[in-house]
């Protein structure tokens, strides 16, 4: 087994220092802010494997976490003058308790009906936050501009620390990620979302295990959130609550490869790519073409690799020593 | 050890099973027969807290499990092999097993089950890092009785044993059922192979469109001519 995780270690880390040195070789702020874009997703996409791809669970709801953690962190700063660094957990903790309340009741529906039903949530709680006075409703929070420096975290001058302060981020999400996978609760997780039943007959509890596996997702969907609301310094209800927050949110996982440490990473690559590109390209008439190409996108992933684009690459190595294996018995 | 009164349930209002009452004291064996369609899985997952219970009692060691969720009912000893065995099929023969340890703390107890599992079934030993999607039918069969007895049940039920297994295997997993027996495990059974069944039960229940039309020995049921009639073709 050593033989295989020593490169696995090497791999991860060469993948970190290429990360961390990216930057600094690309220092156009444009093309930094396309860089900080990916990492954001990725970090989102991570987070929501965690439930919906090793517990099996579909949410279409994320932005209601997302949108905690922006809120939470941003009321916290405006009202109390608490620092982000601080809000951002307090932001994950407010969404992990949401998600347990929500969770609840929704873990008795399955499959398509909690996903139907983490939908209703993200809307029902969108619609509160448009008409809510303490939260400025549909106009939206600003944070105020003069205050920049690492304890505020808003930088006016240069991209790079939201790009490193996400990249940390992208990291312990990982990290966390992986530790799950590796560990007994892992094994929970991929036993409820393969045989439901069988996991019961054995004496898991499926509803706790479920709560766990969001309460963790939504914590670092949260702190996804607060690092948006850190970098734009603007949120409102469209930005972060929107309907097509959650389902970017869940794609990424899904074109990535559901269940996989970093195939959200990969996802996240492909669609914040495309996606800025359009954009670049179509500008605003073109509005809405994003929304085109992730309805390919599904269609593509559902029809001809549901295991997503980690799918394919396994296929791809298994296929490439069996072709080699050929070669040499010709040879 | 169990104790089932009069019970009832049903699939959104078609009731399934009517009218089931059976008993299994400790280190029995029993066998629950009949045709397709006619209640018996029903009863093991009303049994087991997978099916609702609309009606009737049941009672383990004189505890009563109405209303008790399926997961708590394992800690209490009662263990359902579900039919087609619902293995976690990605996963590998030793994950599985851990998996049915789920609420045996207990390390030691962990390792002289995986080492009862690995003896028994020494072709799981051998096979102990392959998931379990690859094995064949038989050995799948194995795996799951193995991983139901890994939290040490007191009352073990098997829906379907014989269930896809080689002919050739079916006499190894009835062996198997009585070995497990000599370990003081009772063995509520579910079974088509109403022969095999009856053989190694020690008495016999036969369920018709959802109640119990007869009971008795294994032997007495074997040489009944209504079930020779019914279900063995005689």
């Amino acid at each position: 087994m050593t033989t295989i995780h020593l490169p696995k270690t090497v791999g991860a880390l060469a993948l970190l220092g290429f990360a961390l040195l990216l930057p600094l070789v690309i220092q156009d702020p444009a093309r930094q802010n396309f860089l900080i874009l990916i990492l954001m997703g990725a970090q989102l996409g991570v987070a929501w494997n965690i439930i919906g791809g090793y517990a099996g669970q579909v949410s279409l709801g994320h932005a209601v976490f997302y949108g905690i953690g922006a809120y939470t962190s941003t009321m916290l700063s405006l009202k109390l003058g608490l620092s982000p660094w601080l809000g951002m957990l307090a932001g994950g903790v407010v969404a992990s308790a949401f998600s347990v309340a929500m969770g609840w009741p929704c873990f008795r529906l399955k499959g398509h009906y909690f996903a139907m039903a983490t939908i209703a949530v993200a809307e029902i709680v969108q619609v509160l936050v448009t008409n809510s006075e303490t939260l400025e409703g549909a106009v939206g929070l600003s944070l105020p501009m003069g205050n920049t420096g690492v304890a505020a975290m808003v930088f006016s001058t240069s991209k790079l620390p939201y790009y490193y302060i996400i990249l940390g981020l992208l990291v312990v999400t990982v990290l966390a990620s992986w530790a799950i996978e590796r560990s007994h609760i892992g094994y929970y997780f991929r036993a409820i979302k393969d045989e439901p039943e069988a996991a019961r007959a054995l004496g898991v509890s499926l509803t706790r295990y479920k709560l766990v596996a969001i309460a963790v997702s939504s914590f670092f969907t949260a702190m996804g959130g607060s690092f948006y609301a850190q970098k734009e310094m603007f949120i409102d209800p469209g930005s972060v609550l929107a309907t097509g927050v959650s389902i970017k949110i869940a794609l990424i996982a899904i074109l990535g490869g559901v269940g996989t440490l970093l195939g959200p990473v990969l996802g996240a690559g492909i669609l914040i790519t495309i996606e800025e590109y359009s954009r670049v390209l179509f500008g605003s008439t073109g509005s809405g073409t994003d929304m085109i190409i992730y309805a390919l996108m599904i269609i593509l992933v559902a029809v001809y690799s549901p295991a997503g684009v980690m799918g394919l690459l396994h296929e791809l190595r298994r296929r490439i020593p069996s072709l080699r294996a050929k070669a040499e018995v010709r040879a | 050890m169990l104790d089932v009164r009069n019970i009832q349930s049903s699939y959104r209002r078609v009731p399934a099973i009517r009218d089931v009452s059976l008993t299994l004291s400790k280190g029995e064996i029993v066998a629950i027969v009949g045709g397709n369609g006619n209640g018996k899985s029903t009863t093991l997952r009303t049994i087991a807290g997978l099916n609702v219970l609309d009606g009737g009692t049941i009672q383990l060691k004189g505890k009563a499990l109405a209303g008790m969720p399926a997961h708590e009912r394992v800690r209490l000893g009662l263990v359902l092999v579900p039919e087609g065995r619902r293995l976690f099929a990605r996963l590998t023969v030793e994950q599985n097993l851990l998996l049915g340890a789920f609420i045996a703390d207990d390390p030691v107890h962990r390792q002289e089950m995986l080492e009862f599992a690995y003896t028994t079934f020494p072709v799981l030993g051998e096979r102990r890092k392959q998931q379990a999607g690859t094995l064949s039918g038989g050995e799948q069969q194995m795996l799951a009785m193995c991983r139901g007895l890994m939290s040490r049940p007191d009352l073990l039920m098997l829906d379907e044993p014989s269930w896809g297994v080689a002919p050739k295997l079916v006499t190894r997993i009835f062996e198997t059922i009585q070995a497990i027996r000599e370990r003081g495990i009772s063995i509520l059974l579910v079974e088509q192979n109403i022969h095999r069944a009856l053989e190694i039960a020690d008495r016999g229940y036969v369920i018709q469109t959802g109640r119990i039309v007869m009971q008795g020995t294994g032997k007495d049921l074997l040489g009944n001519d209504m079930v020779r009639q019914a279900y063995l073709g005689m």
